[in-house]
C-alpha cells in the first residue's frame, strides 16, 4: 500500500492529544517525542482507528457532539434520574427485554447510542446483533411493545445525533 | 460472602493499625530522622552539575539506572532468560508454524460485539500513546522503560481479548518480527550500557559520562521495547491453543 495513503492525520492527532495532554506540559521535548510517537503510530496501524480522517476534522460533527454532551448530560440524564428515583420509592417497575432497530451506520455512531442507553438510568444495552442493526436492550418500565414508540422512549434523540456526528 | 467481609474488614483493620502505629507511635523511629544519610544523597547528587549527578531530577529513574544500575540490568538479563525459555519450551519449526496456519485457519474463531470492538480501539491507542509518555518521560517525571512497557502489554492483552490474535499476525505483529523488535530493544540497553566504556574511558554502565540525560533516556526506551515485545512474544506464543500445538509436537497429523 501507498504510505502516504497509509497515513493516517486523524490518528496522528489523536496520538499527540492524547501524549501531550497525559505529559502534562508542551516543552519542545514533549513536541518532539510526541511527534515521533504520533508518526511511528500513525504509520503502523493506518486508518485502522479513524477510517475517514475528513470527518474527524469537520468543525459540524464538533459542534454536533458539544451540543449533544450538553444536551444529553443535562436534560435526558436529569429526566431519567428523576424517573428511576420515582420508581425506587413507588415500588413501580415492569421490567423486560426489548429489541430495537438501529439506523446510524457507522461504528462509532452504534457505539455512542449503545453507550448512551446504557448511561441513562433504567436501561442498559444487553447486546447488539452481528450485523449491528438492532440492540437489545433491558428496560425498567416496558410500557408499549410497539417499536416506534419504543424507540421514541428509549433511544429518544440519541440516533439523530449519532447520525450527525458520526454518518 | 460471609468470607469475603470478614477478609476485607481484617485488611482495613490491619492497615489502621499499622498506619496508628507508624505515624502516632513511630515504631521505625521515622519521625525525629526524615531522611536517611543514603536518601540525601541521593537527593543532593541525582540532579546536580558536580561529578556524581546522573542529570536527571525524577530520583527513583536516577537511582534505577544508574546509581544502580548493574542491578536493573541483570533484572532484564533474568527476563530475557525467562522469555527464551518459554521461546525454547514452545518452540517450532517454520514447517510446524505452517502446520500451525493451517490448523488455526480451519478452527472456527470469532472476536467480540462492535461496542466491544470500537472501544477497545479507542482504549488501545490511548494506552500506546500514554504508555509512550510514560517511557519518555521517565527521566523526567515518575514512570520509566518497565512501567511503559507493563502499560503497553495491557494493550496487547486487550487486542487479544477483543479481536483475536489473528487480528495482530493480519498487522504485521508476528512472532519473527516481535522477537526482532525485541532484541532491538535488548541491543539499544546494551550498546548504551558499553558505551561509556568505549567513547569516555569510563567503567560499564557509566551513563553519567554521556552527554546530557541520553543515557538514561536511551535505557527507557530500550526497556520499553524490551519489555513490551517480551510481553507480546509469550502472548502470541500461548495464544495458540493447547490441542493445536499438543497434536503438532507429538507429530500426530496426517
Amino acid at each position: 500500500m501507498n504510505p502516504l495513503k497509509r497515513f493516517s492525520p486523524g490518528t496522528f492527532a489523536a496520538v499527540l492529544a492524547v501524549y501531550l495532554f497525559y505529559t502534562g506540559s508542551v516543552s519542545k521535548y514533549d513536541l518532539i517525542t510526541g511527534f515521533i510517537v504520533a508518526i511511528i503510530v500513525s504509520f503502523l496501524i493506518g486508518h485502522w482507528l479513524i477510517e475517514n480522517d475528513l470527518k474527524l476534522f469537520s468543525p459540524k460533527r464538533w459542534f454536533y457532539a458539544a451540543l449533544y454532551g450538553l444536551r444529553y448530560f443535562l436534560v435526558e440524564e436529569t429526566k431519567t434520574h428523576i424517573d428511576v428515583a420515582k420508581r425506587i420509592f413507588t415500588l413501580k417497575a415492569n421490567p423486560g427485554i426489548i429489541r430495537i432497530p438501529l439506523d446510524v451506520e457507522s461504528d462509532y455512531g452504534k457505539v455512542l447510542v449503545a453507550n448512551s442507553i446504557t448511561n441513562t438510568p433504567g436501561t442498559v444495552v444487553i447486546d447488539i446483533s452481528d450485523d449491528g442493526k438492532w440492540l437489545y436492550v433491558h428496560w425498567i418500565d416496558v410500557s408499549t411493545l410497539d417499536e416506534e414508540e419504543i424507540k421514541r422512549k428509549v433511544i429518544a434523540y440519541f440516533e439523530e445525533y449519532a447520525k450527525r456526528i458520526f454518518d | 460472602m460471609k468470607r469475603d467481609v470478614f477478609v476485607a474488614i481484617s485488611f482495613l483493620m490491619a492497615f489502621l493499625l499499622i498506619s496508628y502505629a507508624i505515624t502516632v507511635k513511630d515504631v521505625l523511629g521515622m519521625a525525629e530522622n526524615p531522611l536517611r544519610p543514603l536518601g540525601g544523597f541521593y537527593l543532593r547528587h541525582a540532579f546536580a552539575p558536580s561529578n556524581l549527578t546522573s542529570h536527571s531530577p525524577e530520583v527513583v529513574t536516577a537511582i534505577v539506572w544508574n546509581y544502580r544500575g548493574f542491578d536493573t540490568l541483570f533484572e532484564t538479563f533474568v527476563f530475557f532468560l525467562s522469555i527464551m525459555g518459554a521461546l525454547s519450551i514452545f518452540r517450532l519449526t517454520e514447517e510446524q508454524e505452517k502446520e500451525v496456519r493451517s490448523l488455526e485457519s480451519r478452527e472456527p474463531h470469532r472476536h467480540m460485539d462492535l461496542i466491544t470492538r470500537a472501544t477497545t480501539k479507542l482504549v488501545v491507542i490511548m494506552i500506546v500513546s500514554i504508555s509512550a509518555s510514560i517511557a519518555l518521560h521517565g527521566h523526567l517525571t515518575p514512570g520509566g522503560g518497565f512501567q511503559g512497557g507493563s502499560a503497553m502489554a495491557v494493550a496487547a492483552l486487550l487486542l487479544f481479548a477483543a479481536f483475536s490474535k489473528f487480528t495482530l499476525e493480519r498487522k504485521g505483529l508476528t512472532l519473527r518480527h516481535v522477537i526482532t523488535a525485541y532484541a532491538f530493544g535488548l541491543a539499544l540497553i546494551l550498546a548504551t550500557a558499553i558505551a561509556p566504556v568505549f567513547l569516555y574511558d569510563g567503567r560499564l554502565l557509566q551513563i553519567n559520562l554521556l552527554p546530557g540525560e541520553t543515557g538514561l533516556l536511551n535505557l527507557d526506551v530500550g526497556e520499553y521495547i524490551a519489555v513490551t515485545f517480551g510481553f507480546l512474544m509469550v502472548f502470541l506464543v500461548l495464544g495458540i491453543s493447547e490441542w493445536i500445538f499438543k497434536v503438532i509436537l507429538r507429530g500426530e497429523i496426517e
